[in-house]
Formats: structure tokens, C-alpha cells, sequence
């Protein structure tokens, strides 16, 4: 399975193959270069890339990468595959969540037409002596909010819906 | 501790680049300095370098900084003789300067009546015209509130709605399409109201591809008034200042003379004391006065670079009560300047404002070349603030060796951790037009293809990838993963 | 280490008639392999385009590490059964690297009969699961399958060694600690429902993996119920309802990557150590394989001569070089790893097969592992070899190849008949692997032999009876017998019935060994160990 990297919403795939001395090879695009980098000082490298010299300064922000090179900057994000291919085929964007358990609810804090992000509480359940707060999976709008304080709900009962995800 | 006339400590009401510009003149001068700054700013260079700083808070870290009577307290509190603005916030608020003169201090500026005057751009505009000197035609609401929109449509295509209280560029709107007149100006109202808490308007005959063009002129308590020549700020993007540079490569020297002439005209005639910038539209031949901006302007270091003078240094020394000391041909314009402003905004995303940290923040050096930055390695940039983040400002010895400079310090200037204009003001000074002076206020919009990055050659992404690639652990690590034997068999199969 | 000295003429009329001929065969070869692995049916590969599943081939690519080598085994399993309907017997398996593992691949091809376990089938999985045990590989399944091939259940049901072994091995693999993971790419009914439940991890994809002991029509035929794919066994079920199943994945290339990282998290073990350097190409071009064996099967060639073209830099360490000259014994080097060779240069008597005996103990001793390079007719057969001993000999060499702990690999070049195939660690002997070249023949005897013998008895019979044959009579008892043979004896045959791992160009092996050998060493080598040599 090849690397995926981002730039400016475009995917590309490739991967790297170890070399027997120090260094790699990039595999991309059909073709394959010998590559390496080596620590200057601080965020300053060297990319050796084929017969070619380049000094970048890189600097990582979790997965996204910023890259100074030849006097343009990018911005590269790393998808790891698991998140990547799961992502695109819509694992995560369900529109409704239900009841984990049978239980009752203590609050509802969104309302229909409420704008959310994910994280963002949307009611809070009670069951089992023990309160939880359910929480948006994803961004997005809530659509319907089924239930309302004090109504008891079985397990998988639906709770919340957030308007679709309109696919580009 | 040293002292110019009585000012032995200056506060510094404002925030970012500018707080730190000034400071470092402050401390040139052997002064003390106070700063004031809300948390958001906690770590920002300015802070780490005044004398004393103090917590500012409010309902948003804007309204800290706009919240007069706390800057007026921390003045008191620190002894601070002078206050100096610096530009947007409270440098244009007569209120404010009264109450600092109220308070016995000095405020930095123009005094609060020639405030008054100058920052309601309808009486300015009468006063101006009144003089005698050239405006655009126009229709001012106040006049005859029921008549505005008539009035308006009289001028006839194409217009500009303006805001009585606006400035900065803010709430202004185009209109070319006659049949959207009533409804423009309705908005323009609001925004009006909502902006700067004043929904009068005024609509101006709008110049075609106009050049903005600007005087800087310092006058002394004294009586004297020089000018320090003109600056070009035609490159805006909703009117908002992108590239400035003196010399203005459309003024022929007879021009140059006239404009510069009728800038210190206007000043004298309004008793103008300390730093001030006249702004003038020039299109087909003629300029028209635009508004007068009663403190020290974004772009002061373009004339700066060109005179060899300190703009925070004649205010300190004129609010101490000194006179200039020298006249107009004392001042004279060597080589060229270019200032870039570096936002933290995606050209490709429409120009939105980014966020994130600053990660790295090495600016280019040399000669020629200096930056004006209020920002750190590791500070938090957020949506709570203006997003420019520095200053990049070239002087050359003409105006291509300057135009050479700017393109390769831009290079150099490596901002990483948000998207940045950085990549699109280089595109930007590329241009045909731009090389050639031939520029104007709608430029930018006219070329929306430069906005976002050409796509970057196949070698460029695989240097690219490459690094991405070399720079991510797991990538390196599933590489080294498999056995020596297996990379040198390679993808083979039987 | 001496360079072996090649004395062959490559400029010869007889090189380049050998090279001709065998490079024809290897074109066949890798035609035949084409056809058996991409050549299907267009309505097969359109229903699993409908129902948005990847080809078999593609699943395997995107499982394995990029850039990496694959040693596939059998592909051309039952490419002489069932009427050539069912190539590779509907499996793909090999020896892969995944997340830098050294891993055993077995996939169902649902593009051949819908991925349906045809007795071959089984042969070929077991076969993949004795070599995971064998050499403590873990193994990634891929399940996608109709289930058994019902019309031929006797073939593959009840014996020992049938489908039930499957399920054996798989349990045994669990208990050595050697861990396995499935991915439900496809329907795992009935037995394969267990593939799933008994390997460590497995991975099922929404909407097309489904396990199930039954599917729906057997569950309505067997208690009326009516219930769907997905409720009776789907992804959502399993994993959240009865745990039989670890991870939902909402597509195939989402099951891959979940794969791939449950297989970086396995143990990597320490692997045995054994004599290596730091490898070196053969000093002669492998491709010169080609033109050493003669066009004609029965016609000798010193051995050396292909070994010198799959050594590292052809060099080679002969063991007794004057002593039972029949049989080359030596040491060289694949790929860095030190190996034992022994190759037949003509039929083993006593003296070569004591030397095979002695040579063989040597290196169990010394951790060294025995390749050998069959070319095999038998034991020299009369009285005065008997009287010396051949067959105790033989049985010596025997004990000691069955005894052998270092793991053994076996090539068959040219030939492997009779009793020199067992001396020669034929399948019987459990090599870890055992490959065929293009034209290598497996039988009991020689072709022309066999058809000697039976035409032989039949006249002899018929003498009995008073009666004799005219040369076409005799004609016609013969070429039948002489077809079967051929046909039964040809590498083709014997990869067919998968009595091989796959049949090699022979300019492969190289690479081929060096990857088993590599993949061997994953399991420990126990001390030697032999039973009693009839002295």
C-alpha cells in the first residue's frame, strides 16, 4: 500500500524503499530517485535528491509538514491509510447517532438548526446511575434533535441527526 | 535618565510590529518605556522589551487595546509623560486625545481638535474643498439625508458609497450598475453603523483604475510644516494596502511638486502639528484629496528608507515641544523603496485569514533590506487580531534594482506554520504591470490567477515528496522495516 | 572461496540449441502462468465489479509492502484438472513481505469459480499452512469464497490431510504462537467460516464479507428461518454483536490498511542465525542456465556448471571431489546465506550416496541448509552393487536426508525418478520448498523405461499364451503407455497436483532460494538427530 500525502487537496502516492548504505529511494509517479536528507542546524536541511543539492527548512505540526524550499513554501499533510481510506469511503460521516444503552435523557444542549463542531455536546443521557454527554462525531448542522428531557429511550433508539454531508 | 523636553517615559498603546517599531526609536532616545498588552500578547517581542508592561483586559483582546480609560490609568500608574498610538485603535479617537491632554499628558499626534476635523471625512472633505483645493465630485448625505440617494444617482457611474466615520478602507463599495444603487447604499448604512457606530454616508464620482497616491508631511507646534515627499499604495485588495513605494513611478517631477504642494497646503491651512499623511486619487491626469490620516501610517518606513529620516523620532522630539529644525530643501528623496505587508491570509482560499503557530521565522537580511515584524517563534496566531504579521521594506538604488531585492528577499523569508501571502506578493511585483509602474487599486482583482500558487513542476513536487516523505517517521520506518534482502530483490516476482 | 571454472563453449551449436529450447520453455512458462492468473472469464470479473469488490491480485498488491518481492507458489495448481476451468485452483499463494514482515499470503480468487474450494484447492491451502508451521511464518488470509466444491466433496472432505487439516493447521500455527489474520473480503461459509474465527485478528468489510456456518438458503432449507446475508453474518453483526469478527471496514483498501497495521504490531522474533556474508552476484550470467541442459532430457551435463550460475560469485567449496564423483558435494553461498549443495552428476552408487550421507550430517552439524539440485534417474542397479551394498547405502542416504534438522530446499533441473528422488529429498522428505524446472520429469521411472518395462511384461504374457506381436502391435501397447507417462510425469503434471511449490524459470531460482531460505530461518533448527544408519 503507497504512502498518501496531501498538497493543496491533491493526493499523491509513493513510497520509499531503503537503500543498503544510508539513504532511500523515492518511488513516485513511475519513476525512482535516490534521496536523502541530512540535519544542518536548527529547522535548515539538506535534500539530496539524484545528483541534485537543495537546502529547505522544514518544520512539523503533527502530520502537516511546512516546507521552505527554493524560495516557495508548501504545506504537506501526511493520511495515514488506515484514516485516509476509511475517510474518503464516508466511514465517518454518518448523520445520526442512537443509544448506546437504555437509558433517559437529562438535556438536550443543541437544537435543530444549531451549527456544531465535532466535540461539541449535543445531550446529555443518563443510564445506569451514570450521566454521559453525547457528543457531535463530525461538524456539521443539526438537523433533528428525537428525543427531549426526561423521555426514556431504548438501546439504539435514535437520538440526534445532523444534516447530510453534501458530497462534492 | 534621559529626557527630550519633558518626556522621560513613553507608553506605547498599541500592539504587534508597530509597538515594537516605536519602542525601538523610544529606546534610541534613551527613554523609558511602558507597554501596555492584552494576554493574547503575552509573548510577543514588544512585550520582552519595554521597560515595563502592563495587563490590559476586555470583553475581546480589541476592545482591550480601544478601552481608553484603562491606557489612561496604566499612563497615570507608570509615569508616563507621552503616549504614543501608533496607528488603528485609538490613534484617531479626539476623545481619547482630549482626555489625554485633560490628564496633563502628552498625547503623540495631532492635537484633538485638528482630529475632529480631519477624521469625519465629510467636514474634512468641505474643509479641503472649502480651501480650494482639489476633491472629487460628490454628494454628502448629512447635506440633505432625504436627497442622498437622488444626489448619488446625479453623479452618475461609476461611484463610491463611503462611511462618514470609516477609514482603513473599511465599508466602501463600487457601484457601477446604477440599478444597485438604492440597495448599496442601504448596506453601506449598516455596515456603517455596525463598523464604526456611525451610519452616515457620502458617495464619490469613482476614478477608473485609480492610483492611490499619498504625502507624508510632519509639521512642528511651531508653525512649520515640510512634506516628505509622496508614497504609492495603489496595489490594495478590498482597499486594503498591499505594496506601497516612493518614489510614485507615475508622477512626473512637475506633478510631484503640485501634489506635494497642495498636501502641505492643507495642513498648514489646518494648523497641523506632528505626523500626518495626505491621501490623494490620481487618474487621468488629475488628483483628487481623498482624507488626511492624522497619525503615523503603516507605511512611514517607504519614506523613511528614501529621506534617511525617523518618523517616531521627529514626533517624539515635535510632541516634546522641539522645532523641526529644518526646512523643505533639507529633504530629498534617494533611490527607491518597496514595502510588502505579509499577512497571515490564503491567496488561494479567497485570501481568508489563517491560524496557527508560528514555527519558524527567519526574515532575509542584507543590505537594503529590513523587516518590521511584532511576531515570534512559538506565538499563537489567532483571529482576535489584524492578520498582518510584518513588514518587508526594500531600498534600492532605482526602482528595478528595488523590485530585484524585494523578489529575493521574499525568497529567503521563511514564515512556516499557516498560510501566508508571502508566495502571492512575489507573483504579485513579477507582474508585467507591476514592473512596468503600470499599476492601479484594481489591479490585484483583475488578476485573480496570480492568487493562488502555479502548479508546481513535476521536479519541484518530487523534491517536495521527497521531503515529505524523508520527514515522516512512520514513511521512514515502514522503509527500514523490510529486510536488506527484500530491498534488493526489489518488487520481484516469479 | 574457489570460483568454480565453467568449461562450456557458450558460442557452441549446442549451447544455443539448448539455450533455444529452453528459453522456448521458459516463454511458455510465463504464458502459461499469465493466462492462469489474469486470463478469466469477462462475466466472472464484471460480478465483482458490480459488487464493488478488488481481483484477487490487486488485494494481494496493495496488502504487500511496495517495492517488495513475491514468491508466489503454484500458480499453476490444476492447470491438467477439472478441464482447465479452475487455474491456480482458485488460490493465490506465496511468501510476502507486509509491513516489513515475512509473511505466508493465502487468497481465494473469487474470479475462478467464485473462489470455491475444489480438492485441489484445499491441497494448495494446507500446503501453505504446512509451510507457515514449518518455517513459523505468519499468515494473512484473504477470504472470499463460494465454499466448497460440492460435486467433488469426496476428494476433499474426510481424509486426513483433507480440508479439516486447514483448520488443524491453522489451530496448531495459534498454538506455536505464530500469529494470523484474516480479512473478510467475501463470503467465509460453513468450514471457511473458520478461517476467520481461528485466525488472531480478522477484519470484515460492510456490505461483502459475511461468516457464516450457513448461509441463508442452507438456514432455510435446514429450519424454515428466513434471514438476510448481512443479518445472519454481515460486518455490522459480527462486530458488534457475537465478536467474531475484530474490525468493520467500510471498503476493501480500508480492511488493507487495518491489516497492514495489526501486522506491524506482531512480534518480530529473533530470527536463527546462520553463516552469512555480504551477498555477491554469480560470477557467470544466470542466463547461460539456459543453454547447459541439453535439449534432450536423458542426455548427462556436469552440474557445476548450473551451479555456478546461481552461487554467489560462482564460487563453490567441493566436498571429497574425487570420491563418488556422481554425486557434487560442496559449500557456496545464496544471497549471502551459506548453503550445503548436492547435485547429481549421473546415477547414485555407493560411494556417492555414502558421500551424500556423510556430506548431509556435516552440515546439519554445522548449521548449514542443504539445497539440492535434482537431477535424478536412481541407484545403480546389478549384482555387484548389490553385493556392496547399494541398497543399505541408500537407505543410509535416506536416513540421514529424514533426519536432517537444518531446513532442506529441493530443485528438481531435469529429473527425479524413483528411489534417487527420496535420496534427493524429494516431497516426501519435507523440504521447506521444492520447485521444478520447466522440463523436469517426476515418476517412478523414465518414460521410455516404464513403457519398456510394461511392453515387456505384455510380451512376455503373450509369449506365455503362444502368441506374438507384430512391431505396430507392439507399437500400440507402448505410445499410450509412453503418453500417460510423459503427460503424467511432466513438471506441468506434478505442479498440477501441486506435489510442488511451482514450477521456476530457472533463472529465477536464485532469487527464489534466497527467499525461502530467508523465510526458513523464522523457525529455530533443532539439534541433529538421526535414526539408525545400516552400517
Amino acid at each position: 500500500m503507497a504512502e498518501i500525502f496531501k498538497i493543496d487537496d491533491v493526493d499523491h502516492s509513493l513510497w520509499l524503499t531503503a537503500r543498503s548504505t544510508d539513504g532511500f529511494r523515492l518511488h513516485w509517479n513511475g519513476s525512482q530517485i535516490d534521496i536523502e536528507l541530512l540535519s544542518l542546524q536548527g529547522f535548515r536541511h539538506q535534500l539530496r535528491i539524484g545528483a541534485e543539492t537543495h537546502e529547505a527548512v522544514i518544520a512539523a505540526f503533527g502530520d502537516r509538514l511546512h516546507i521552505h524550499l527554493d524560495g516557495e513554501i508548501y504545506e504537506v499533510d501526511y493520511a495515514d491509510p488506515v484514516s485516509h481510506y476509511a475517510r474518503t469511503l464516508g466511514e465517518e460521516n454518518a448523520d445520526c447517532v442512537r443509544a448506546p444503552m437504555p437509558g433517559t435523557v437529562v438535556s438536550c444542549v443543541a437544537r435543530a438548526g444549531d451549527a456544531v463542531v465535532r466535540g461539541d455536546a449535543l445531550i446529555v443521557i443518563e443510564s445506569m446511575k451514570l450521566e454521559t454527554s453525547i457528543k457531535a462525531w463530525r461538524s456539521g448542522t443539526v438537523e433533528t434533535v428525537h428525543v427531549e428531557a426526561g423521555c426514556a429511550f431504548e438501546r439504539d433508539a435514535l437520538l440526534v441527526t445532523l444534516a447530510p454531508v453534501r458530497k462534492a | 535618565m534621559t529626557a527630550l523636553g519633558s518626556i522621560k517615559t513613553v507608553l506605547v498603546a498599541n500592539r504587534g510590529e508597530i509597538a515594537l517599531r516605536i519602542l525601538g526609536t523610544v529606546k534610541s532616545l534613551g527613554l523609558r518605556s511602558v507597554i501596555i498588552y492584552h494576554a493574547l500578547d503575552s509573548d510577543s517581542p514588544a512585550v520582552s522589551m519595554a521597560d515595563e508592561a502592563v495587563e490590559i483586559t476586555g470583553p475581546t483582546p480589541v476592545a482591550a487595546y480601544l478601552d481608553g480609560e484603562q491606557v489612561l490609568a496604566v499612563a497615570r500608574k507608570s509615569g508616563a509623560q507621552a503616549i504614543h498610538p501608533g496607528y488603528g485603535f485609538l490613534s484617531e479617537n479626539a476623545d481619547f486625545a482630549r482626555k489625554v491632554e485633560d490628564a496633563g499628558l502628552i498625547f503623540i499626534g495631532p492635537s484633538p481638535e485638528t482630529i475632529e476635523l480631519l477624521g469625519d471625512k465629510i467636514r474634512a472633505r468641505a474643509f479641503v474643498a472649502a480651501q480650494g483645493f482639489p476633491v472629487a465630485p460628490s454628494a454628502i448625505e448629512d447635506e440633505d439625508p432625504t436627497s442622498f440617494n437622488e444626489r448619488a444617482r446625479a453623479l452618475g457611474p461609476p461611484l463610491l458609497i463611503k462611511p462618514a466615520a470609516g477609514g482603513g478602507g473599511k465599508g466602501m463599495h463600487i457601484v457601477r450598475d446604477m440599478a444597485l444603487l438604492d440597495e448599496t447604499i442601504t448596506r453601506a448604512r449598516s455596515e456603517g453603523q455596525r463598523y464604526f457606530g456611525d451610519g452616515r454616508l457620502y458617495a464619490e464620482r469613482y476614478v477608473e483604475r485609480p492610483r492611490h497616491i499619498e504625502v507624508q508631511v510632519l509639521g512642528d507646534a511651531h508653525g512649520n510644516i515640510v512634506h516628505l515627499f509622496e508614497r504609492e499604495c495603489s496595489l490594495q485588495r478590498r482597499f486594503q494596502k498591499v505594496v506601497e513605494e516612493s518614489p510614485s513611478p507615475a508622477l512626473t517631477p512637475e506633478l510631484r511638486t503640485r501634489i506635494c504642494d497642495v498636501a502641505v497646503g492643507i495642513a498648514k491651512t489646518a494648523g497641523y502639528r506632528n505626523a500626518g499623511t495626505v491621501e490623494f486619487i490620481y487618474g487621468g491626469g488629475a488628483f483628487y484629496f481623498l482624507e488626511m490620516n492624522t497619525r503615523l501610517q503603516v507605511e512611514h518606513r517607504v519614506t523613511e528608507a528614501v529621506t534617511g529620516l525617523d518618523l517616531v523620532r521627529e514626533q517624539l522630539r515635535i510632541a516634546a515641544g522641539e522645532p523641526l529644525g529644518y526646512g523643505q530643501d533639507a529633504i530629498a528623496v534617494s533611490g527607491h523603496a518597496i514595502e510588502l505587508r505579509i499577512y497571515a491570509e490564503d491567496p488561494a482560499r479567497d485570501f481568508l485569514p489563517t491560524t496557527g503557530h508560528v514555527l519558524v521565522f527567519d526574515v532575509p537580511c542584507g543590505e537594503g533590506v529590513r523587516v518590521d515584524a511584532g511576531i515570534r517563534v512559538g506565538q499563537n496566531i489567532t483571529a482576535a487580531f489584524d492578520p498582518m504579521l510584518a513588514k518587508l521594506i526594500v531600498h534600492g538604488a532605482d526602482r528595478n534594482d528595488a523590485i530585484e531585492k524585494a523578489r529575493a528577499a521574499l525568497r529567503q523569508f521563511v514564515l512556516l506554520g499557516f498560510p501566508t501571502n508571502i508566495g502571492f506578493l512575489n507573483r504579485l511585483i513579477a507582474t508585467e504591470e507591476f514592473r512596468s509602474g503600470e499599476v492601479h487599486t484594481g489591479l490585484i482583482g483583475e488578476k485573480p490567477d496570480i492568487a493562488a500558487p502555479p502548479v508546481p513542476s513535476e521536479d519541484k513536487l518530487r523534491a517536495v515528496l521527497a521531503i515529505a516523505a524523508l520527514s515522516t517517521r512512520s514513511v521512514v520506518d515502514a522503509a527500514k522495516r523490510v529486510p536488506a534482502l527484500h530491498v534488493s530483490l526489489g518488487a520481484w516476482r516469479n | 572461496m574457489r570460483r568454480l571454472e565453467s568449461r562450456i563453449n557458450t558460442r557452441s551449436q549446442e549451447f544455443q540449441t539448448n539455450s533455444v529450447h529452453h528459453r522456448g520453455l521458459a516463454a511458455e512458462l510465463k504464458e502459461r502462468q499469465q493466462k492462469a492468473r489474469h486470463d478469466r472469464p469477462q462475466r466472472d470479473t464484471d460480478r465483482l465489479a458490480r459488487q464493488n469488490k478488488l481481483l484477487a491480485r490487486a488485494r494481494l498488491e496493495h496488502l504487500l509492502d511496495p517495492g517488495t518481492p513475491f514468491l508466489e507458489f503454484s500458480s499453476l495448481a490444476a492447470n491438467m484438472a477439472y478441464n482447465g476451468e479452475v487455474p491456480g485452483a482458485g488460490q493465490i499463494t506465496g511468501i510476502g513481505i507486509v509491513s516489513g514482515r515475512e509473511v505466508v499470503v493465502h487468497a481465494d480468487d473469487a474470479s475462478v469459480k467464485g473462489g470455491a474450494w475444489y480438492p485441489l484447492s484445499v491441497k494448495k491451502i494446507v500446503r501453505a499452512l504446512d509451510i507457515a508451521i514449518e518455517n513459523r511464518l505468519p499468515v494473512v488470509h484473504l477470504c472470499d469464497s463460494a465454499g466448497g466444491f460440492l460435486p467433488l466433496q469426496a476428494e476433499f472432505f474426510a481424509d486426513r490431510y483433507y480440508a479439516g487439516r486447514i483448520f488443524r493447521n491453522q489451530s496448531i500455527l495459534s498454538k506455536m504462537g505464530v500469529p494470523q489474520m484474516a480479512l473478510v473480503m467475501g463470503h467465509c461459509t460453513a468450514g471457511g467460516a473458520y478461517v476467520p474465527a481461528l485466525s488472531d485478528y480478522n477484519v470484515i468489510v460492510r456490505g461483502t464479507g459475511a461468516i457464516f456456518l450457513g448461509g441463508p438458503p442452507l438456514v432455510k432449507a435446514a429450519t424454515g428461518e428466513e434471514v438476510t446475508v448481512e443479518d445472519l453474518g454481515g460486518a455490522e453483526m459480527h462486530t458488534s454483536v457475537s465478536g467474531t469478527a475484530d474490525y468493520p471496514a467500510s471498503s476493501e483498501l480500508h480492511a488493507i490498511a487495518i491489516a497492514r497495521e495489526i501486522v506491524e504490531r506482531f512480534e518480530r522474533r529473533q530470527k536463527t542465525v546462520i553463516d552469512w556474508a555480504e551477498p555477491e552476484a554469480p560470477l557467470y550470467d544466470p542466463q547461460e542456465l539456459y543453454g547447459i541442459i541439453p535439449k534432450d532430457q536423458r542426455t548427462s551435463f556436469d552440474m557445476r556448471e548450473i551451479i555456478a550460475r546461481i552461487v554467489d560469485g560462482s564460487r563453490f567449496h567441493e566436498y571429497q571431489p574425487d570420491f563418488g564423483t556422481s554425486l557434487v558435494c560442496g559449500y557456496a553461498r545464496v544471497h549471502g546465506y551459506q548453503v550445503g549443495i548436492l547435485a547429481n552428476n549421473g546415477v547414485l552408487f555407493s560411494d556417492s550416496a555414502l558421500k551424500g550421507t556423510h556430506f548431509i550430517q556435516l552440515c546439519d552439524k554445522n548449521r548449514t541448509p542443504l539445497v539440492f539440485l535434482q537431477n535424478i534417474t536412481g541407484f545403480m542397479v546389478g549384482r555387484e552393487y548389490e553385493r556392496r551394498g547399494i541398497t543399505k547405502d541408500g537407505a543410509k542416504m535416506i536416513m540421514a536426508v529424514s533426519g536432517a534438522s537444518v531446513p532442506k530446499f529441493t530443485i528438481n533441473c531435469n529429473g527425479s525418478f524413483g528411489a534417487g528422488t527420496y535420496g534427493m529429498s524429494g516431497r516426501a522428505f519435507d523440504p521447506r520448498f521444492l520447485f521444478s524446472w520447466p522440463q523436469s520429469q517426476i515418476s517412478v521411472m523414465g518414460a521410455e523405461q516404464a513403457a519398456n518395462v510394461l511392453t515387456d511384461i505384455k510380451l512376455r504374457q503373450l509369449a506365455r499364451e503362444g502368441r506374438t506381436l507384430a512391431d505396430d502391435e507392439i507399437a500400440a501397447i507402448r505410445e499410450p503407455v509412453l503418453a500417460d507417462y510423459r503427460r503424467q510425469s511432466s513438471a506441468y503434471y506434478a505442479t498440477s497436483e501441486v506435489w510442488d511449490d511451482g514450477v521456476l524459470d530457472p533463472v529465477d531460482t536464485r532469487n527464489a532460494l534466497g527467499i525461502a531460505i530467508s523465510a526458513s530461518l523464522n523457525a529455530p533448527i533443532e539439534s541433529p538427530n538421526y535414526g539408525v544408519f545400516r552400517m
